[in-house]
């Protein structure tokens, strides 16, 4: 995972929805300890920039926009940056997929966002606040 | 012996007779070349034993002697109309057409100027005995092509068919061997072994021509026994069939064979080629285009033609089908309407099988669509609980209102989606009213965020009778697919014409994509796939158009704008019958 400052860095990528972008980065941010450093909203864009950042963790959510979902991404995302943690955060019912995946580190389905926090600062190795 | 030869001569002329009288009532009953030569050849056949019964042994007199030259003359004739018979079935050589003609002609003409014609027991002269190599010539000529022909064409052929025109042929052989036989050895006065064997010879043909020419019941029940299995077969694997494709593949092979057809094909109400077998779908459709308004039955292309419930059937016969194979025909008549029942199961089985697929379809995309929405509210409720203490009085008001614009979009989502069902299960009855178009459209345009920039053209005073509420949301999805997808300037256009109201959206956008065209109408269609699921659209808007022109006995169609852009419309009755007028 990288450092910066004390703080680790998170790479966060959505669908088309921004609402849910902002939603997730609103929860993430409770944790100052934990820095936004990028967004996408397709599966090459995530690669690129997990490429480029090698974020501590990934949120990647399935329905993306373009040819690739997220599943099929996120081997992909662990080539270019082994160090990032994956979170599979989705409104579908993938938990079987997903844990048939060995690049995805966790599950969360969208409907339980408010575990959203804990979970990624598990991922990071981080102590609640 | 004589009393022997008595009793054949009179079988003989009871058979004979018969034929000729069986051959006349068929041409009655046919009318056509191939029944014409036919009843001639068993015609002269029958006046010929017939008469001969009222001849003495030894005509006396000019009018007795005529007589009798006459009735070798017609005799002469017999084997040339079996030839011309044969002739309007399969085809023969010029050379052998012309050979045919002149022997006969010839013949004709010295038989009748022949000085006299020796009777029974009398001496011939060299003369004579020349004529009659002549006239076994001819006859013999001319019945083993007849006899050839017909025995080759009958390979190919259904079994009765074949065994009919074998048969024939073997008749023509039998009688021309009976002129062969009298002719190098002429008779004495007193019926002797030989005479006995040329009437035997003579009696037994006729059967052949009997069960080739006209076959009874029970023969032809014996002969059908192959093909009635074949026809078990194929309705078997017309029960089976559980689409258009299997229904033609069961039916089109078996069907040729049946008949002895070089090709068949298949067509719907439309038109359209369904499927073919022995042709290329080309052919198929020129076929399908030249029989396109003919009536049923068999056409001068031998291309015979059957009227289905569910289109037509066309079988391009052989030549010798429609005369040698009519029972074959009776039974694809028989299978056509089978095939009929076979279909209209096929196209049951196809359309609930797309059914299921449509709707197992339309439920992934459905609860896909539907989530993003639920997911992104209770996100925002949650969040807000989460988080209450740190957010700011602009951060709760965004989220109310981001929850404002995702329930609305959910609540127009679930509307249309139920919309839709409704049209699809055909449960939503249009209730036609008087509505004046122009009060509608201005409600309708009202409405919509730039619905004043829309160019409005309505003939004035325009009232039809149509469901207002099918017409607002038809109006409403249009205009708005052309600001939210298009581009401005947009433009509404209604006419009435021809009992139709044609109502018409163009915009100055980019335009459809051509790949995109086909799926234009369906459900949740998109053509930029980075169109916002959750806010631009529900993407069942011109399903919905569709559903609702549909519903209405209408149509609702698209074509390119020039210079670009696009032109949405639907055309529906403007008054349909027995609607409602207030």
């Amino acid at each position: 995972m990288s450092e910066s400052n004390g703080k680790v860095h998170v790479l966060v990528i959505v669908e088309d929805e921004p609402d849910m972008r902002m939603l997730i980065r609103m929860n993430i941010e409770a944790d100052p300890r934990i820095v936004i450093d990028g967004e996408a909203s397709t599966a090459e864009e995530a690669i690129d920039l997990a490429a480029r950042v090698h974020p501590g963790l990934i949120v990647l959510d399935h329905q993306l926009d373009g040819a690739m979902m997220g599943i099929e991404a996120a081997p992909h995302l662990k080539r270019v940056s082994p160090v990032s943690k994956i979170l599979l955060f989705t409104a579908f019912d993938l938990e079987k997929a997903a844990r048939a995946e060995p690049a995805i580190d966790e599950f969360l389905p969208k409907s339980r966002m408010p575990e959203l926090l804990g979970t990624a600062e598990r991922l990071l190795g981080l102590e609640p606040l | 012996m004589r009393a022997a030869s008595r009793a054949l001569e009179i079988a003989q002329l009871a058979v004979f007779a018969g034929l000729g009288l069986s051959a006349l009532r068929h041409w009655r009953r046919r009318h056509d070349a191939p029944a014409a030569w036919i009843a001639a050849t068993f015609g002269i056949l029958g006046l010929i034993v017939l008469v001969a019964q009222f001849l003495p042994e030894r005509p006396s007199g000019t009018f007795e002697e005529t007589l009798v030259k006459l009735l070798v003359a017609v005799l002469v004739l017999f084997p040339y109309c079996l030839f011309r018979f044969v002739e309007t079935l399969v085809r023969i050589s010029r050379p052998t057409r012309i050979a045919a003609d002149a022997m006969t002609v010839v013949l004709v003409a010295i038989t009748l100027v022949l000085p006299e014609i020796p009777s029974a027991g009398e001496p011939r002269g060299a003369g004579f005995e020349a004529y009659i190599l002549f006239l076994a010539a001819q006859w013999t000529f001319l019945s083993a092509v007849v006899a050839v022909r017909l025995w080759r064409a009958g390979a190919g052929q259904p079994t009765i068919a074949r065994r009919r025109m074998r048969t024939l042929a073997a008749g023509a052989i039998g009688l021309a061997s009976l002129i062969v036989v009298g002719a190098a050895a002429p008779a004495g006065t007193e019926p002797d072994a030989r005479r006995i064997v040329t009437q035997i010879v003579g009696l037994l043909s006729a059967p052949l021509f009997l069960l080739g020419f006209s076959p009874p019941g029970i023969v032809l029940a014996v002969w059908r026994r192959r093909e009635e299995r074949a026809l078990r077969e194929a309705e078997v694997g017309l029960m089976k069939a559980e689409s258009p494709a299997e229904v033609t593949a069961a039916l089109l092979p078996r069907i040729t064979a049946l008949v002895g057809a070089r090709a068949a094909a298949m067509y719907d109400r439309e038109g359209r080629v369904v499927g073919a077998h022995g042709v290329a779908i080309e052919e198929a459709e020129d076929l399908g285009r030249r029989t396109r308004d003919r009536s049923e039955g068999i056409g001068a292309d031998r291309v015979l033609l059957t009227h289905l419930e569910a289109g037509r059937l066309a079988v391009v016969t052989s030549q010798v089908s429609p005369y040698f194979g009519e029972e074959e025909l009776e039974m694809m008549r028989a299978l056509g309407a089978f095939a009929d029942l076979a279909l209209a199961r096929a196209r049951l089985i196809e359309r609930e099988r797309h059914s299921v697929e449509a709707m197992r379809d339309f439920v992934a995309i459905a609860s896909h669509d539907l989530r993003t929405p639920v997911t992104i509210l209770k996100g925002l409720s949650s969040t807000m609980l989460t988080h209450w203490e740190r957010l700011t009085p602009e951060q709760v008001k965004d989220f109310v209102r981001k929850a404002d614009r995702h329930a609305d979009h959910l609540s127009r989502l679930v509307e249309e989606l139920l919309l839709v069902s409704k049209l699809e299960a055909g449960v939503l009855e249009p209730n036609p009213r008087p509505v004046d178009i122009r009060a509608l459209v201005d409600v309708v345009l009202g409405a919509i965020e730039g619905g004043s920039r829309v160019s409005v053209t309505i003939p004035e005073g325009l009232e039809v009778v149509a469901d207002a509420d099918h017409l607002q949301r038809i109006v409403t999805n249009l205009v708005t697919n052309a600001f939210r997808y298009g581009g401005e300037p947009v433009a509404l256009e209604v006419r009435d014409s021809d009992g139709f109201l044609t109502l018409a959206v163009s915009d100055r956008g980019a335009g459809v994509p051509k790949d995109f065209e086909p799926h234009l109408f369906e459900k949740f269609a998109r053509a930029d796939p980075k169109t916002s699921r959750s806010t631009e659209g529900t993407g069942l808007g011109l399903s919905i158009v569709r559903g609702l022109a549909v519903a209405s006995g209408g149509r609702a169609w698209y074509e390119p704008n020039r210079p670009t852009g696009a032109v949405f419309g639907v055309r529906i009755p403007a008054r349909p019958e027995g609607a409602g007028t207030g």
